[in-house]
C-alpha cells in the first residue's frame, strides 16, 4: 500500500509544471555557475568551474534555496485533498494515515531530489559549453558530482522535506507552508550572517548548521587549490556528525508529522464558535434592512463615457484584491529584510560599520530591494492576468460590453501599486538604517529623485513586460518561463558584452552616486532610455489591449484575426505617437552613445586591447628619453566636465646610447590632441586607434642632451554613455591624473589584457609575468613608468571649487569667477599625480612644520581630526626612524566614492568618500582602519615617492610591504603591541584565503609579482615577526639606510634584495639568518596548536600545563608542502582574556615568554600568580600559521 | 429575432462540436434540450460572443454577432455553466461592479438595480456574504440576477439547474419564469422537465446538429399512438430491448417500466400519453440506432 502510494505520488508530481519550472531553473542555476566565469559562489578564481568542491558548495548552498520548491511538493501531498475537496473520498477508504502520511512524504521527497539531480546536471552541461576557456574546466569525474549530491543534496533535501512537511500537515495550508519557508530561509541567512561571521562560534556553526555550509567550510577552511579540483570533501569528523545530525533532525521531524497527522476533521475551536455566533448576529441585523427597489425599469446604455467609471471600478477591483492577497505581505517582509540584511550587514574592508552616507545608503537600497521589485512584478503580472480564468470569473466579465484596456490597464497599475509600496518600504528601511546609525541628514527629496521615481520606472517597465507576456503565454508558469529566460538571458548578454541599453529592454545607463554631486548629470541618460523604454512598453500595452486573452476560445492564431477588427484609431494613434517618442529618443541617445561617446561590446575592447598588445609590446624596452621637469596649466570647467591641459616635459637622454624616435601615447581614448609637439622630432607615425604616435629625431639624441615637449589636450565629457560613466572630471569632486589628459612616454605594461582566460581566447600567453628578480637589465625602468620629475602645476576651476595638485602653493588667485591655484614641487615627485577639484571644507594643522590639511565634504567631519592626528603621529615616527620628509605639506583629499581606495601620490592622498571618510573607527573592539589606512598612504611618500623598486619580481616589496609594516609600527605605537594581534590575524586570514586562489604560482615575498595577498598580507605579517625577532629598532637601523642608499635615485632602480641584504646585517644569530631566509626567500607555514590547556593550584600561584602540536612546512609555488624541523622559540602565553577579542589590552596578559619549541607534541609548564583563562601558542600569530584559530585554549582546571 | 444560420464550429483539436446549426429563435423563453457534450455550451458561447465559429452567422435584430459583439454585449446577460468569483468578495461588491461594466455608470441607478435585483433573487439578507460560501442555489440565483442586470434583450442561461435540489430547482425557475415575454432568453439544459415547465419553443440538440425544434405541445402530438408502455422484470430487461425500440426505462418498485417506440401496439404493451421527455429520447433512441 504504501509503495502504492508513493509511487501514485511520483506520477503525480512529475505532471505537475511546478516540478519542471523549478528543473529549469535550477538547472539554469548550475548552468550559470560553470558556463559563466562570471558566476562564483565562494570559489576563489584559480579553481575549476567544475572543481568537486565547487560542486560540493554550489550542491550545499542551493539547497537552502530549494526549499521553496520542495514547499510545492510535500506541502501540496499534505494539504492537496482538503483543498481539492477530495479528502472525505480518501479518508473513508480503508489506507491507514500512516500509510498515507509516509507514502506521500516519500514521493515528495524522491521527487524533490529527482529535480535537484538539475543542479549537478547543470553544471555538468555548463563546464561542457564550448565558450568555457578550457582551462577554467578540470577532467569530468562522475563521484566529482555524484559525492557531493549524496553527502549533501540527499540529506538535506531529506531534511527540509520533513520540515516542511511537518510544517503543512500542523498547518494545513499551503500558504502557511509558504510563510513557513520563508521564515525559515530568513531565520537561516539571519542567524548564519550573524553568528557565522563571529570565529568563536565556527565550531559550533560547522557542528550544528543543519545544510552542512558551515561543515563545509570548517573542512576546507585552508584547502590549497589543488585540493579544491581533486579533493572530496571527507565524511569524518565534524562534517560526519553534521551530516547525521542533519537527519537525525529530519526523522524527529517526520515521527512529529506521523504522530499530528489526523484522518478526521477538525472539530471547531470554541473561539471559532463564539466567532461564527456574533457572525450570524451581525447577519441577522444586516438582513432586517430593506432593500431599495425600481432598478427594474433601468435599462443599461454602455456607452464610450462609460469607460472612466469602469476603468476606475476594475481600478478599484484590482487594487483591492492586490492589497489583500497574502502573498503582497510576504514579499514586502522579505524585500524589507533583505535590504536591512544588506544595509546592516554590509561591512567595509576591516569589519567596521559605516557612517550612513545618503549616497551609500540610496545605493544599499537600489541594491537590496532590485531582486524583489523584479520577482514581484514577475509573480503578480501571472497572478493578475490569469486572475480571471483561474477563478472561472472569465465568462462573465468577457460578455460584458467593455473593452479590453479597462481590464489590461489596470492590473500594470495594480501591480505598480505593489510595486511603489514595495519601494517605499525599502526606502524607509533606508531610512531606518540612517537614523539607528546616527545619520545628521534623512533626504527625503533624494530618496524620492535617486530611487523611488527611477525604481517605480523600472518597475512599471517590467510590469508591463510581465503583462504582456503573460498575455500571450498559455499559463501563467510558461509566463513565468519567459520572464526568467529574459531575465537570465540578459545576464548573459551582458557577460558576453550585448549591454547596450538602445537593445536590451529596460536597461538604462548606470547613475552612480555620491555626496558630492548626488546623480550629478548621470541620471540624463538613465531618463532618457526609461522614456525610450516606456515608449515601447506602451505599444507593449496597445499590443496586450489588442491581444487580450477575451472569451472562451484563446489560441493566439485566433486572436490574431481577432486583432484586425478590433484595431480602432485611438489605439494605433498611440501606438503611433509612442513609436515616434521611442524612434526620437532613440536616436538621441544614439547620438549620445555612439556618436559622442565610444561604444564597445566587451569582445570589441578585449580585442582591441590585445591588437595593441601585439602590435606595441615589443616596445616595452625601447630606450626612452626621461622626463625631468613637468610644466602644466589645467583649465577645468566642471559644469561642461571639460579639462583643457596645456604643458610641456623637459626631456633629457639619461641612457648612454643616441636615441632616434621617442613613442608618445595617450591612455584614454576620449581625450583629443589639440598640439603635441617634440623640438627637434617630428611625427613618424600616428596610430589614431591606439593613440600610440612615434617621432622620430630629426638628429639622433645624443647622451645627455635634452628636448621639450609640448602639447595641449582636450578631456570632454559630453552626453552619456552606454554602461558606466566616466566618473572623472565632474560637476563636484573632479578627480584625475595625468595620464588621464598628459602624454605618456614610451609604452608600459599598463592598459594590456590581465584576465588569464581572455587572454587566452586572444591568443596572448596567459600572463604576462614580470622580469626575474636576477634579470638586472630590468632595473633600468621602476615598476611605476614614471620618472623623478620637478613640477610646475597651474589648476583654474569655478571659483566656487578649491583646485587641488602636487607642491607647495604658490599662489591662489580667484578672479572673474574662476579660481587660479599654482603649485611648485620642492622635492622631485613621480610623474604619476593627481588633480582634484570640488567645493571643498579644509581642515588644517602645522605640525612640527609641516603644514597637514585634509579637505573634505561638507558634512563628511566624522574622521578628519582623526585623520589630522594620524598624518601627525604617522610623520613624527617615519621622520625620527627612517628620515626626513620631503615636503613641507601633506594633504588628504576626499573624492567621490565611485571607487572605494586611497592612494599617495607626492604629498597628496585621494582617499574614497565610502572608506576611511565614513567609516566608524572609534569603536575600542573593532580596527581603527582610518589611523592605519592614513599611516600607510603616508609612509608611501618615504616607501614608493622617495625609494622605487624595479619593474621586477620583488618590485612592491620596498613600497607595500614597507608601507603596511610602517603602518602596523604606528598602531603599535599608538595602541599597544597587545593590540596588534587582530591586524596581525586580518592579514594573515586573508594571505592563507587568497593564496588558495592563486593562479600562476605563489611566490616568496622577496619575488613578489604585484600579488596584494602577498605583498600587504603575508608582507605585514612577515615584517612584525622579523622586528619581534631583530628589534624594531634593528629594522628601523636597515629601513633608514636603505632609504639613503637609494632616495630619489633613477636607474638602476633598486631591487628587493638590497633591502634583505640591509635585514641581515642586522641579524646576528644563525636563527635570525634563518629567519630571513624563511620570511623571505621561502613559503614558509606553521601549524601551532594548544592541544589541552590544565591548571591547577598550588602553594606559589597556579600551574598550567599546556600539550602544544608544533609543525613547520615548506611550501612549492603550486601549494605542495614539505615538513621542514621546527626549533624556534616561540611565545606562550596565559591570559584572563581571549587574544585579539573584543577589548583585550595588556591588563589581559598573566604570562607571556618564549620557549623552545619543536616539531611534533610537546608539554609546556608555565606558573602564573592568577588563574589563568585561556592559554595560547604564539597567541598574537606572528607567525603564518595554517589554522591561527586553534592557538589559544580556555584552560580547563584539573 | 435571434437567427443562427448554417452555424459550425470544429476545435483546434478536431472535435466537431457543432455541425452546420440553423435555429430562429424568438422572442419569449427558449429550450435547448441536449446531452452533455452535444454541443449546446459552445453554442451558447458563441451566441454570447466569448468565440468565434468556423462558420456560419448569427444575426439578433440588427445585430451582426460575429462582426459586432460589442453591440450584442450590450444587451446581453449571459449566465454561464460555471463561474467563479474573487476571494474575498460579497455578493453586492460583485453584483456593483457588474453592473457598473454593463454600463450602469450612475451610481443611483446602478444602488436601485443592484438590491432590486438583490430582493429579486432572495439574495438580500445574505448580500455581505463572500459569494464563495453560497450554496449551488444561491450561487445560480445571484447568476441569475448577474444576467438580468440592466434589463438585456437577449439571455442565455446555460445549464442552470444542474446540480440544484428539487426546491432550489424550482425557486430558479420561477425566477426564469418572471423575465417576462419580450426578450429572448435561450435555456440551455439536459433536463426535460425545465423545458416543459417553461419553454413555448424548443430544440433538441445532439452531435452538433439540431435533430428536432418546435413546440413542445407540436413535438408531443406527433408522438401520440406511437408511445406504449410495459412494466417488465428487469431479467427481462434485456430481451424487450433487443426485440423493442426501448426509448426509455424506468424502475418502478424493483422492476422496470419501460417505454417503446412503435407504430403499432406490440403485444402485451399499453398505450400512455407520451410526454416531452419521450420526445427527447425517442429522439436521442433514434441517433444512437443511427450510430
Amino acid at each position: 500500500m504504501l509503495f502504492g502510494i508513493t509511487g501514485f505520488e511520483i506520477r503525480y508530481q512529475l505532471r505537475n509544471p511546478v516540478f519542471w519550472v523549478s528543473v529549469a531553473i535550477f538547472f539554469l542555476m548550475g548552468f550559470g555557475i560553470t558556463a559563466s566565469e562570471n558566476v562564483r559562489i565562494g570559489t576563489p578564481g584559480a579553481v575549476h568551474e567544475n572543481a568537486p568542491y565547487a560542486i560540493s558548495v554550489a550542491t550545499a548552498v542551493f539547497s537552502l534555496f530549494y526549499l521553496f520548491v520542495v514547499t510545492a511538493f510535500v506541502a501540496n501531498a499534505i494539504v492537496r485533498d482538503d483543498t481539492s475537496g477530495f479528502s472525505p473520498i480518501i479518508r473513508a477508504t480503508s489506507v491507514k494515515g500512516r500509510d498515507i502520511v509516509l507514502g506521500r512524504f516519500l514521493g515528495g521527497l524522491i521527487i524533490a531530489w529527482l529535480g535537484y539531480l538539475s543542479i549537478p546536471l547543470g553544471m555538468w552541461a555548463g563546464s561542457v559549453m564550448p565558450w568555457v576557456d578550457p582551462e577554467t574546466v578540470g577532467p569530468q569525474n562522475f563521484s566529482y558530482y555524484a559525492w557531493p549530491f549524496a553527502i549533501f543534496a540527499l540529506p538535506n533535501i531529506f531534511l527540509i522535506s520533513a520540515i516542511l512537511f511537518a510544517l503543512a500537515t500542523v498547518l494545513r495550508s499551503m500558504m502557511a507552508a509558504y510563510v513557513g519557508a520563508i521564515t525559515l530561509v530568513m531565520v537561516y541567512l539571519v542567524t548564519n550572517s550573524v553568528l557565522g561571521q563571529k570565529i568563536e562560534y565556527r565550531e559550533v556553526m560547522a557542528r550544528w548548521e543543519p545544510l552542512g555550509n558551515g561543515a563545509v567550510a570548517e573542512a576546507t577552511r585552508y584547502w590549497t587549490q589543488s585540493e579544491m579540483n581533486s579533493r572530496l570533501v571527507d565524511l569524518a569528523g565534524t562534517m560526519l556528525f553534521n551530516r547525521v545530525w542533519a537527519v537525525l533532525l529530519g526523522v524527529a521531524f517526520l515521527c512529529i508529522t506521523v504522530w499530528r497527522f489526523s484522518m478526521t476533521e477538525r472539530a471547531p475551536s470554541r473561539r471559532r464558535l463564539k466567532r461564527l455566533a456574533r457572525q450570524q448576529a451581525r447577519e441577522a441585523r444586516v438582513a432586517a434592512v430593506p432593500a431599495e427597489v425600481g432598478g427594474e425599469n433601468v435599462t443599461a446604455r454602455d456607452a464610450t463615457p462609460s469607460r472612466a467609471a469602469q476603468f476606475m471600478t476594475r481600478l478599484r477591483v484590482e487594487v483591492r484584491q492586490v492589497l489583500t492577497s497574502p502573498g503582497l505581505i510576504i514579499l514586502t517582509l522579505l524585500a524589507i529584510a533583505f535590504t536591512g540584511l544588506t544595509l546592516f550587514i554590509s561591512r567595509s574592508t576591516y569589519g567596521t560599520t559605516d557612517h550612513p552616507t545618503l549616497a551609500a545608503t540610496i545605493t544599499g537600497v537600489q541594491g537590496g530591494s532590485a531582486i524583489f521589485l523584479l520577482m514581484i512584478a514577475a509573480f503578480y503580472g501571472g497572478e493578475l492576468v490569469w486572475r480571471e480564468r483561474d477563478r472561472k470569473l472569465n465568462e462573465l466579465i468577457d460578455s460584458t460590453p467593455v473593452p479590453s484596456w479597462v481590464m489590461t490597464v489596470p492590473k500594470i497599475i495594480a501591480i505598480f501599486l505593489v510595486l511603489l509600496i514595495v519601494n517605499l518600504a525599502a526606502a524607509l528601511t533606508g531610512i531606518v538604517y540612517q537614523l539607528v546609525e546616527g545619520a545628521r541628514v534623512l533626504g527625503l527629496p533624494e530618496y524620492l529623485g535617486w530611487f523611488i521615481v527611477p525604481a517605480a520606472i523600472d518597475g512599471l517597465l517590467i510590469a508591463i513586460l510581465a503583462v504582456f507576456v503573460q498575455v500571450l503565454s498559455p499559463n501563467k508558469y510558461v509566463g513565468w518561463g519567459i520572464l526568467f529566460v529574459w531575465f537570465v538571458g540578459g545576464i548573459f548578454l551582458s557577460n558576453m558584452g550585448y549591454s547596450n541599453p538602445l537593445y536590451t529592454y529596460g536597461r538604462t545607463p548606470n547613475v552612480p552616486l555620491s555626496d558630492f554631486v548626488g546623480a550629478g548629470s548621470f541620471w540624463r541618460g538613465a531618463a532618457v532610455l526609461q522614456f525610450y523604454w516606456l515608449c515601447f512598453a506602451l505599444i507593449l500595452v496597445a499590443a496586450a489591449h489588442l491581444l487580450w486573452p477575451r472569451g472562451t476560445d484563446l489560441a493566439l492564431r485566433s486572436r490574431v484575426r481577432r486583432l484586425r477588427s478590433a484595431l480602432s484609431a485611438p489605439v494605433l494613434g498611440i501606438a503611433g505617437i509612442a513609436l515616434a517618442a521611442m524612434a526620437a529618443s532613440g536616436a538621441y541617445a544614439y547620438y549620445n552613445i555612439k556618436v559622442l561617446n565610444r561604444y564597445q561590446t566587451s569582445d570589441d575592447a578585449e580585442k582591441l586591447q590585445a591588437d595593441y598588445e601585439r602590435k606595441y609590446l615589443r616596445f616595452e624596452k625601447l630606450a626612452q628619453p626621461s622626463i625631468s621637469r613637468v610644466t602644466l596649466n589645467v583649465q577645468l570647467y566642471p559644469k561642461q566636465r571639460m579639462l583643457l591641459a596645456e604643458g610641456s616635459y623637459d626631456l633629457v637622454n639619461k641612457t648612454d646610447a643616441s636615441l632616434n624616435e621617442i613613442h608618445v601615447r595617450k591612455f584614454s581614448q576620449d581625450l583629443e590632441w589639440l598640439k603635441l609637439d617634440v623640438a627637434g622630432a617630428h611625427l613618424a607615425s600616428d596610430d589614431e586607434k591606439f593613440g600610440y604616435r612615434i617621432y622620430r629625431f630629426d638628429a639622433p639624441l645624443a647622451p645627455g642632451a635634452a628636448t621639450t615637449l609640448t602639447f595641449k589636450s582636450r578631456l570632454w565629457r559630453r552626453g552619456f554613455k552606454a554602461g558606466n560613466p566616466e566618473t572623472d572630471v565632474i560637476e563636484n569632486g573632479t578627480f584625475a591624473n595625468n595620464y588621464d589628459f598628459a602624454p605618456v612616454i614610451g609604452m608600459s605594461r599598463q592598459n594590456l589584457l590581465t584576465d588569464r582566460s581572455k587572454r587566452r581566447r586572444q591568443g596572448l600567453p596567459a600572463e604576462l609575468r614580470p622580469a626575474k628578480l636576477e634579470d638586472l637589465s630590468a632595473t633600468k625602468r621602476n615598476y611605476i613608468g614614471s620618472d623623478w620629475v620637478v613640477s610646475d602645476i597651474t589648476l583654474t576651476t569655478d571659483a566656487n571649487q578649491t583646485p587641488i595638485a602636487p607642491g607647495s602653493r604658490v599662489s591662489d588667485v580667484t578672479a572673474n569667477g574662476r579660481r587660479t591655484a599654482h603649485f611648485v614641487s620642492g622635492a622631485p615627485i613621480l610623474n604619476f599625480f593627481s588633480i582634484q577639484s570640488a567645493d571643498y571644507r579644509v581642515a588644517s594643522q602645522m605640525h612640527n612644520g609641516i603644514r597637514l590639511s585634509v579637505y573634505y565634504h561638507d558634512g563628511h567631519d566624522w574622521n578628519v581630526s582623526k585623520m589630522l592626528r594620524a598624518m601627525g603621529m604617522a610623520l613624527d615616527y617615519y621622520r625620527a626612524h627612517y628620515g626626513p620628509y620631503q615636503f613641507n605639506y601633506a594633504r588628504i583629499i576626499e573624492f567621490p566614492g565611485y571607487a572605494s581606495f586611497a592612494q599617495a601620490f607626492a604629498g597628496t592622498m585621494p582617499y574614497s568618500e565610502s572608506i576611511g571618510f565614513n567609516a566608524k573607527t572609534d569603536d575600542p573592539e573593532k580596527i581603527d582602519f582610518t589611523t592605519y589606512v592614513v599611516a600607510h598612504e603616508m609612509s608611501h611618500q618615504y616607501w614608493a615617492h622617495q625609494v622605487i623598486g624595479a619593474d621586477m619580481q620583488g618590485g612592491t616589496l620596498t613600497s607595500e610591504t614597507l608601507a603596511q609594516y610602517s603602518a602596523l609600527m604606528v598602531m603599535k605605537h599608538l595602541y599597544g603591541p597587545d593590540k596588534i594581534r587582530r591586524f596581525l590575524k586580518y592579514e594573515l586570514d586573508n594571505y592563507l584565503r587568497s593564496r588558495a586562489g592563486e593562479a600562476v604560482e605563489e611566490v616568496p615575498l622577496e619575488r613578489v609579482e604585484n600579488q596584494q595577498y602577498i605583498h600587504y598580507r603575508k608582507g605585514a605579517v612577515a615584517m612584525y615577526l622579523l622586528q619581534e625577532r631583530l628589534g624594531e629598532a634593528a629594522v628601523d637601523r636597515a629601513l633608514s639606510r636603505f632609504l639613503a642608499r637609494f632616495r630619489f635615485k633613477g636607474a638602476p632602480y633598486e631591487r628587493s634584495v638590497d633591502l634583505v641584504g640591509e635585514f641581515r646585517k642586522e641579524a646576528k644569530t644563525p636563527e635570525q639568518q634563518q629567519l630571513i631566509t624563511d620570511l623571505f626567500e621561502r613559503i614558509t607555514l606553521y601549524d601551532l596548536k594548544v592541544k589541552d590547556a590544565q591548571t591547577r593550584k598550588d602553594a606559589t600561584g597556579w600551574t598550567t600545563t599546556l600539550t602544544v602540536d608544533a609543525d613547520k612546512f615548506y611550501a612549492s609555488g603550486k601549494g605542495v608542502e614539505t615538513k621542514a624541523k621546527l626549533a624556534e622559540a616561540i611565545e606562550l602565553g596565559l591570559f584572563t582574556a581571549r587574544p585579539g577579542l573584543g577589548s583585550f589590552s595588556r591588563k589581559d596578559v598573566i604570562v607571556m615568554g618564549q620557549r623552545s619549541l619543536k616539531s611534533g607534541e610537546q608539554q609546556v609548564v608555565l606558573h602564573s600568580t592568577q588563574k589563568p583563562a585561556f592559554a595560547g601558542v604564539d597567541p598574537y600569530n606572528f607567525y603564518i600559521d595554517r589554522n591561527s584559530d586553534d592557538n589559544v585554549k580556555e584552560v580547563t582546571t584539573g | 429575432m435571434l437567427d443562427i444560420a448554417n452555424l459550425s464550429h470544429t476545435y483546434a483539436n478536431g472535435t466537431v462540436a457543432l455541425d452546420n446549426v440553423s435555429l430562429s429563435i424568438p422572442r419569449g423563453m427558449y429550450g435547448l434540450l441536449g446531452p452533455n457534450g452535444a454541443g449546446k455550451s459552445t453554442l451558447m458561447r458563441t451566441v454570447a460572443t466569448l468565440q468565434q465559429p468556423t462558420a456560419g452567422s448569427i444575426k439578433f435584430g440588427d445585430i451582426d454577432v460575429l462582426a459586432e459583439p460589442e453591440r450584442l454585449r450590450k444587451t446581453l446577460g449571459y449566465l454561464p455553466q460555471d463561474f467563479g468569483v474573487y476571494p474575498r468578495v460579497s455578493a453586492y461588491a460583485m453584483l456593483d461592479q457588474l453592473a457598473v461594466l454593463k454600463g450602469i455608470t450612475n451610481a443611483k441607478d446602478r444602488r436601485s438595480v443592484v438590491e432590486t435585483l438583490l430582493e429579486q433573487t432572495n439574495l438580500w439578507a445574505v448580500r455581505n456574504k463572500s459569494i464563495a460560501g453560497f450554496s449551488g442555489g444561491m450561487r445560480q440565483r445571484f447568476g441569475i440576477a448577474q444576467a438580468l442586470i440592466g434589463n438585456p434583450e437577449l439571455i442565455i442561461v446555460d445549464e442552470p439547474t444542474a446540480g440544484l435540489d428539487p426546491e432550489e430547482r424550482n425557486r430558479f425557475l420561477n425566477l426564469l419564469a418572471a423575465i417576462g415575454d419580450n426578450v429572448v432568453v435561450i435555456l440551455s439544459t439536459h433536463i426535460v422537465d425545465d423545458v416543459a415547465d417553461l419553454c413555448p419553443r424548443m430544440a433538441v440538440l445532439a452531435n452538433g446538429r439540431v435533430q428536432l425544434e418546435g413546440k413542445p405541445g407540436d413535438l408531443i402530438a406527433a408522438t401520440r399512438g406511437r408511445i406504449w408502455r410495459k412494466l417488465v422484470s428487469r431479467q427481462d430487461l434485456e430481451d424487450y430491448q433487443s426485440r423493442h425500440e426501448v426509448i426509455s426505462t424506468r424502475l418502478f418498485a424493483g422492476n422496470s417500466v419501460i417505454h417503446v417506440l412503435s407504430d403499432q401496439r406490440p403485444d402485451g404493451f399499453e398505450p400512455v400519453e407520451g410526454g416531452l421527455e419521450d420526445v427527447y429520447f425517442s429522439t436521442l433512441s433514434t441517433l444512437r440506432r443511427a450510430a
